[in-house]
């Protein structure tokens, strides 16, 4: 009964009371929850407490009146035993009374004063094991959900029990570190602005909470305000990273970092408004070919039929792109733009929401007249080279649409020379455009919206996190 | 379970029942129960000698930690777990009622206790080494845990809010949980919201 009535809580008001948070829940499920309640909130609670209690944090606390005679307690985090810490060899007839005293049975009627190992074993079931970013059941927010009860719990949620298999869920390639990612923390600590060291040497979920960048709606987008108009000095303290990547394999095809740099802003095609970023910074690309990014069936022809056909079915190869802007100061991320399903969702965790842009990129060459088109104007810009693209096509019932561009030049031997020669017009034999190598030359983003973008205001509403 | 019964010396043989009185702390259960219920508990089972046949007529073991009623509760699980033995409950929980995961008189055994009971009994399952009622106890309480929100949680439970309101903050920004006064429709609300200004 309790257990229909209290998942019908999921969602509601977290400042209301138990009682008129279940006013979602039926008549008759609610009438025991309320009951429930009172019944609980009369009880003797935490006779053994497990925390040390603060002065200042009682008196928010509705159980106030029931403070509890403080027992120290060890809070070690022991690793979850299948058994729970009694062994019964060493329990006579005799020395059980003695170990009624210890385990306090009978008194404790509350949750929190269950021993931690009882509580881990609870956290376990509770736990999904795995950060899902498709569903609600994401170990990490569960975890933080758990840590925020009370002190004790959250000690225990700290676990590398828990945080181990979460970031090798994650980052598989973790998994042969002994130690734990002890060596990439100074780097991040750098990257992020010195923040305090792991507490405790947690460095799991240090790790895991760092690096793990979108976990779920953090609602701190109003802070970041204050950029105000657009003028010239906005970007500063913002910057832009760009990723496109192949999906099978995760092959990266360009990677950008640095500063936001508008590019482009005007009115474009059919009266649409355009905005052009690009990031300024440093940039790596690899050099591909068409018969690398199949090499086991070599079913792409050239680097155009790469482009056009790689998002079919069955080919399973997509050309994903995610934009995340990263503000300066605070480190706070938030994705800009993620072409794909999938990693939209993986940043976005359950919700689908984040990113202001919904559409997949679908790359083609000529996908619409309209896109093409701001191809032309975009390629008249000067500074982008006459490009293969690919775009993905506008859907009329979004106000805002999204493009991507990509720019890929051929790589001419020696590569070093040239690096922007367009493609030939007339096309050579087909092994040979299979291997000639190519490379993401420059990624702009075109965002063709029906009305002016206020940029600062678009960043100030992104999700950061 | 199994694995304990291996390493345990107490061999179950044919013939007729040995019963046994167990004392619970505020007194003695009113009917002695028959000493082969008590095999999954590893505390009761190292209390047992060797061979079951060898159990006297007026054998007694004090249990002072358990309360009578929890006792009573407990015994009756074990008579469940004598017809039929409980499904083992596999960690994580991926269904979504318990009623799933165990026999339906499991389930009904569970339900019909009290949660305070349930704490008892998951002190007594503890103490008594009784894996599988342990297992289901805290399955319950997992399934109790996966419903409501922290605060609702709280509440549900009294369970004293130790941190200061700016540890608070701190730990739910280290987590990214959503604040305590927004929900998430709230905020689709608001990003909606923005999206409107800018377009105008």
């Amino acid at each position: 009964m309790l257990l229909s009535s209290s998942s019908s809580l999921l969602f509601t008001d977290s400042e209301d009371t138990v009682a008129s948070s279940s006013s979602v829940s039926e008549g008759e499920e609610e009438e025991h929850l309320m009951s429930l309640a009172a019944s609980s909130s009369s009880l003797p609670l935490f006779r053994t407490s497990s925390i040390p209690m603060d002065d200042d944090a009682s008196n928010s606390s509705t159980c106030a009146s029931v403070r509890p005679h403080p027992a120290p307690r060890s809070f070690t985090c022991a690793p979850p035993t299948k058994r729970i810490a009694f062994s019964s060899s060493s329990i006579s007839l005799s020395s059980s009374s003695s170990a009624s005293t210890t385990t306090s049975v009978a008194s404790s009627t509350s949750l929190p004063s269950l021993p931690s190992s009882l509580l881990l074993n609870v956290f376990d079931f509770v736990w999904s094991g795995k950060p899902s970013y498709t569903d609600g059941t994401d170990g990490r927010v569960q975890l933080g959900a758990l840590s925020l009860v009370c002190k004790h719990w959250r000690e225990l949620a700290a676990s590398d029990h828990f945080w181990r298999p979460l970031c090798i869920a994650r980052w598989p390639w973790l998994k042969s570190l002994k130690t734990g990612p002890v060596d990439l923390l100074p780097c991040l600590d750098a990257y992020q602005g010195g923040r305090e060291g792991p507490e405790g040497g947690r460095v799991w979920r240090e790790f895991c909470l760092r690096h793990g960048r979108s976990m779920r709606r953090a609602g701190i987008g109003r802070r970041m305000g204050g950029g105000g108009g657009g003028g010239a000095g906005w970007g500063e303290e913002y910057t832009l990273s760009v990723e496109i990547f192949d999906r099978k394999g995760g092959f990266r095809l360009f990677c950008s970092y640095g500063r936001v740099s508008i590019m482009h802003q005007g009115v474009g095609v059919e009266g649409r408004w355009m905005t052009k970023l690009a990031v300024t910074g440093f940039a790596s690309c690899w050099h591909f070919s068409a018969a690398s990014r199949d090499s086991v069936h070599g079913r792409f022809e050239t680097i155009k039929d790469y482009f056009e056909r790689a998002h079919e079915p069955g080919l399973e190869h997509c050309l994903c792109t995610e934009v995340t802007a990263m503000h300066k100061e605070t480190g706070r991320m938030a994705v800009l733009y993620a072409s794909s399903k999938e990693s939209r969702r993986r940043l976005a965790g359950e919700k689908n929401g984040t990113s202001y842009f919904e559409e997949e990129l679908r790359p083609a060459f000529a996908s619409s007249a309209g896109v093409m088109a701001s191809t032309a104007s975009g390629s008249s810009n000067p500074g982008l080279p006459p490009s293969l693209s690919s775009f993905c096509a506008p859907s009329p019932g979004i106000p805002y649409l999204a493009a991507s561009g990509i720019a890929v030049s051929k790589v001419s031997t020696p590569p070093s020379t040239s690096s922007l020669s367009p493609l030939p017009a007339s096309t050579p034999s087909s092994d040979e455009e299979k291997e000639q190598k190519y490379r993401v030359d420059r990624l702009y983003l075109i965002f063709s919206t029906e009305r002016r973008w206020d940029l600062p205001k678009i960043f100030e509403g992104l999700e950061w996190a | 379970m199994q694995a304990s019964q291996k390493t345990s010396d107490v061999q179950e043989e044919e013939g007729p029942p040995k019963y046994i009185t167990l004392q619970a702390r505020d007194g003695t259960l009113d009917e002695p129960v028959d000493a082969r219920i008590l095999l999954p508990s590893d505390l009761l089972r190292s209390m047992l000698p060797e061979k079951l046949s060898e159990i006297e007529d007026d054998f007694q073991i004090p249990l002072q930690g358990v309360d009578k009623a929890v006792l009573e509760k407990v015994v009756e699980y074990l008579h469940l777990y004598r017809e039929e033995p409980m499904y083992k409950i596999e960690k994580p929980l991926n269904k979504v009622k318990l009623y799933d995961l165990v026999q339906p008189q499991y389930d009904q055994f569970i339900n019909a206790l009290h949660y305070k009971t349930i704490f008892q009994i998951i002190d007594a399952a503890n103490f008594l080494g009784i894996e599988p009622l342990l297992s289901l106890s805290l399955a319950w309480v997992a399934f109790v845990l996966k419903g409501p929100t922290v605060e609702e949680f709280k509440k549900l439970f009294t369970i004293h809010n130790d941190f200061t309101p700016e540890e608070e903050a701190i730990f739910r920004r280290e987590y990214l949980l959503p604040r305590r006064n927004r929900t998430t429709s709230e905020g689709g609300r608001e990003r909606g919201a923005s999206g409107n200004s800018n377009s105008s």
